[in-house]
């Protein structure tokens, strides 16, 4: 074979029946199926996924799949390796249960043949399956999510870079220094890739038409202990690049039962440890039985609890996530006078939020809190917090003749 | 919009536009209270109700009506603020093809005016109009039609839900906007009630209703009730916010779109409910209750504004209150029974202990926001024939099933 087009690099921990209907999905391409290769990396290798790489391979579907053994050593790990055996100038990262479209290879060449500078984010939508609660949400979350992602005029965000369905240009990929093995566990790691891509000036474009569906297979054990290990992964996130601290979910607000919840995770959790297996089957039950507001919110207490749970297992104890808050670096203050309206040209917020002092006619209104940089509409959305937040302040430092009748004191009914 | 106690009918109903200097209005003889509707820009930001003075209302008196209302002047403050800030809104992004369609059976007159304010409100592109007509007893429906540039098919199967899966059937649009026959449109309706669709997930956009005339008692009484409002600020029903079977305070089928692919792939209004069945009531609900449940998300947009011309006599309203408690039981005994869903009979006890134990509890402690009794007693009445009802649709449903589907 000449120089293939592309090559798909899929990363599979003994998924065979899975992995299998990939790969079929990746022979059926509208691209010609020697037009570009296939590198499995298997991670962990299981005598069954050996077995299919090997059956698969005789059939001769798909000419130029290759396969890779390797000892389990975490997702961002095998992807690399994935990517260092690649020989097409465009990487596409598909996971072992992400079911391509029949164009799905066609799309994301399309957009590299500009020979541009981007990662084109392709659609995973979730497939839903008849009576779970937890496909359903999933669904829910990653329609909003992608909705977001293509809204006009919004800057890319960390949360953007999903590498289940993902292309690049090798080049950029291996400049970019590739995945951080220091991901060993459940997640991060694609969005700690995608923050340093952007930083390096690769611009990220989403594509529904790239699309993939997302046969996820999951108990609720499995989420479970997967959400735990998120804050391991935004532990080294953090820890990489500090600045994105005020961004992850341990250093964010913590109001109301989210504290009881970290707290109990934190400080006791021998209390609330032995029920967790037994909440997780009761929510099965829940399910079965048709209870979903019930189900909903038992599930939320749950990921909660894991998640502050992980927190433990990443920095020891409640005094050791009080002195990690306290060293994220302080929000970035910024000022904004209102005078005449919104200034044209707003000023830099970035990613991580800001303080933002607004000012109008030589008063200072107050301060916004903004806990990330506004997504959609910027402007609407500040002008929206303003009068929501500051509204009376503003109305008070305008002159009396602009301020509406209805807040002015009424006149006298007879004077 | 609940009245005040003490307004009687005739009550006006009137608009007034705060982003103009305000006018006496005078010629309000006949009535002794107004219902005047708030708009700043055009956008519907409130009603209050007036009391008319010397046969018509000053713009003093107006003025304070608004002030009293603290809600209306912060959500005016709120506008005014945010449209000084950062200028009028833009105008929305391509909005899809539409297609709307107005179900109708035997009623000429309030038919005209529905498609005249049709014809008068501003028709975003890629649109069209559909009147089903509704197993008519004549051909006076299809001579209205003719008069406007509508399509109209006949669908002789009676019911609503009937009518909207055949209009749904002929339309093309990717989303369909209902209205009934009673209903008369805003200028802006259409582009209002599409804008929310931009969002993948959105399934349904819901709007403001509000009375079109309360000239007769029975129609001061129904906004009484509760009328169809749901007030003036937006806000988005969601499986992970809310209880789908509690999908009545999403809206109404007077003022409602749904996104056409989804209706199709979930047979939405393909059930022997609503009016002209044995279910009466209901179709709406359900058909929010059936995407709610499914993850998609429904839009209520008080910017969609149309007008409800309520039933005029008391018996009629009667009629529609029963139908309420039969129509509303029974769907939620769909729920519990055809979806196994537990949130429904947690649904039924609420509504049953928030509305009729309320409503019977007004009457017996002589409350002055009460509804007259027999009004009540057939709300309650209808209670305990939801099982029947619910057990007739169904029978129907697989009858119709049998007798080769209804597609």
């Amino acid at each position: 074979m000449s120089t293939p087009l592309c090559s798909v690099v899929i990363p599979s921990h003994d998924r065979p029946a899975s992995l299998d209907r990939v790969l079929a999905a990746l022979a059926a391409q509208t691209v010609a199926a020697d037009r570009f290769e296939v590198i499995v990396v298997l991670d962990g290798p299981s005598p069954d996924s050996v077995a299919t790489m090997t059956r698969l391979h005789d059939a001769g579907r798909l000419p130029h799949l290759r396969w890779i053994e390797q000892p389990q050593g975490g997702q961002a790990a095998a992807r690399n390796t994935g990517a260092a055996a690649a020989l097409g100038p465009v990487l596409i990262f598909l996971d072992d249960d992400v079911v391509p479209d029949p164009d799905l290879v066609a799309v994301h060449l399309r957009h590299h043949e500009s020979g541009d500078r981007i990662a084109v984010l392709g659609d995973s939508a979730f497939v839903r399956r008849e009576g779970s609660y937890y496909h359903l949400l999933s669904w829910a979350w990653w329609e909003d999510l992608f909705a977001e992602r293509t809204r006009p005029e919004r800057p890319p965000a960390l949360h953007d870079f999903c590498a289940g369905n993902v292309s690049l240009r090798r080049d950029d990929f291996a400049a970019s220094g590739g995945f951080d093995a220091a991901f060993t566990g459940y997640g991060g790691e694609d969005y700690e890739l995608g923050y340093r891509l952007l930083q390096r000036g690769v611009g990220f474009v989403p594509d529904r038409r790239a699309r993939a569906e997302h046969h996820h297979e999951a108990t609720i054990a499995g989420v479970l202990r997967k959400t735990r290990q998120e804050a391991h992964g935004d532990l080294v996130l953090v820890t990489k690049h500090p600045e994105l601290r005020r961004s992850v979910r341990m250093c964010g607000p913590m109001r109301g039962p989210i504290v009881v919840v970290a707290r109990v995770a934190l400080q006791a959790p021998w209390l609330a440890d032995p029920f967790v297996a037994g909440a997780a089957r009761l929510l099965g039950w829940l399910e079965r039985a048709g209870h979903r507001h019930l189900w909903l919110r038992g599930f939320k207490a749950l990921r909660t609890y894991a998640y502050w749970r992980g927190v433990r297992d990443a920095l020891g104890s409640w005094d050791g996530l009080r002195r990690f808050r306290e060293e994220a670096p302080p929000r970035a203050a910024v000022t904004i006078d209102v005078s005449d309206g919104l200034p044209p040209v707003l000023p830099d917020i970035p990613a991580a939020g800001a303080d933002v002092t607004v000012t109008a006619n030589g008063l200072t209104l107050g301060t916004i809190v903004l806990a990330a940089a506004p997504r959609e509409a910027p402007r609407r959305h500040l002008a929206h917090l303003i009068a929501e937040q500051l509204g009376l302040q503003l109305v008070a430092a305008l002159p009396a003749s602009e301020r509406p009748w209805w807040l002015a004191p009424e006149a006298p009914a007879h004077g | 919009m609940r009245p005040p106690d003490g307004v009687t009918a005739p009550v006006a109903v009137l608009e007034a536009e705060l982003s103009e200097p305000l006018a006496d209005r005078s010629g309000l003889a006949r009535y002794r209270h107004a219902l005047v509707v708030i708009r700043l820009h055009r956008e519907p930001m409130g009603a209050v109700y007036v009391p008319v003075t010397g046969g018509g209302i000053t713009a003093a008196a107006l003025q304070t009506a608004v002030r009293a209302d603290a809600a209306l002047t912060a959500r005016l403050t709120r506008a005014t603020l945010e449209r000084r800030l950062a200028g009028p809104p833009e105008a929305p992004p391509a909005l899809p093809t539409w297609s709307v369609v107005v179900c109708t059976r035997d009623r000429a007159d309030d038919l005209r005016r529905c498609l005249a304010s049709l014809a008068a409100a501003e028709h975003p592109p890629g649109g069209e109009i559909i009147v089903v007509d509704n197993a008519p007893s004549d051909a006076t429906t299809h001579e209205v039609a003719s008069g406007f540039a509508v399509s109209y098919v006949r669908e002789d199967r009676p019911g609503l839900n009937w009518a909207r899966s055949r209009g749904i059937r002929e339309a093309s649009g990717d989303v369909v906007l209902f209205t009934d026959d009673d209903v008369v449109v805003d200028r802006d309706w259409i582009a209002a009630l599409l804008a929310p669709f931009t969002a993948s997930r959105v399934g349904a956009t819901t709007g403001l209703t509000l009375p079109l005339e309360l000239e007769a008692e029975a129609q001061v009484l129904f906004e009484r009730y509760g009328g169809f409002s749901r007030g003036f600020e937006r806000r988005e029903f969601d499986l992970t916010t809310m209880r789908p079977a509690a999908a009545g305070r999403v809206g109404a089928g007077a003022n409602m779109a749904v996104r056409r692919s989804v209706a199709v792939e979930l047979a939405l209004f393909d059930a022997e409910l609503d009016c002209g069945t044995v279910a009466r009531t209901g179709g709406d609900t359900y058909a929010f209750y059936r995407l709610l449940a499914e993850g998609y998300r429904i839009v209520y947009t008080p910017l969609a504004l149309n007008h409800h011309r309520h039933r005029r006599d008391v018996p009629a309203l009667r009629r529609t209150l029963y139908d309420y408690s039969v129509g509303g039981f029974a769907y939620l005994l769909r729920c519990w029974v055809d979806h196994r869903d537990w949130d429904a009979p947690r649904t039924a006890l609420s509504w049953l202990l928030h509305d009729h134990a309320r409503q019977l509890a007004r009457v017996l402690f002589r409350r002055p926001e009460r509804l007259p009794w027999p009004l009540v007693r057939d709300y309650l009445r209808g209670v305990p024939k939801a099982p029947a009802a619910y057990r007739a649709a169904r029978k129907r449903e697989r009858e119709l099933a049998a007798a080769g589907g209804w597609a």
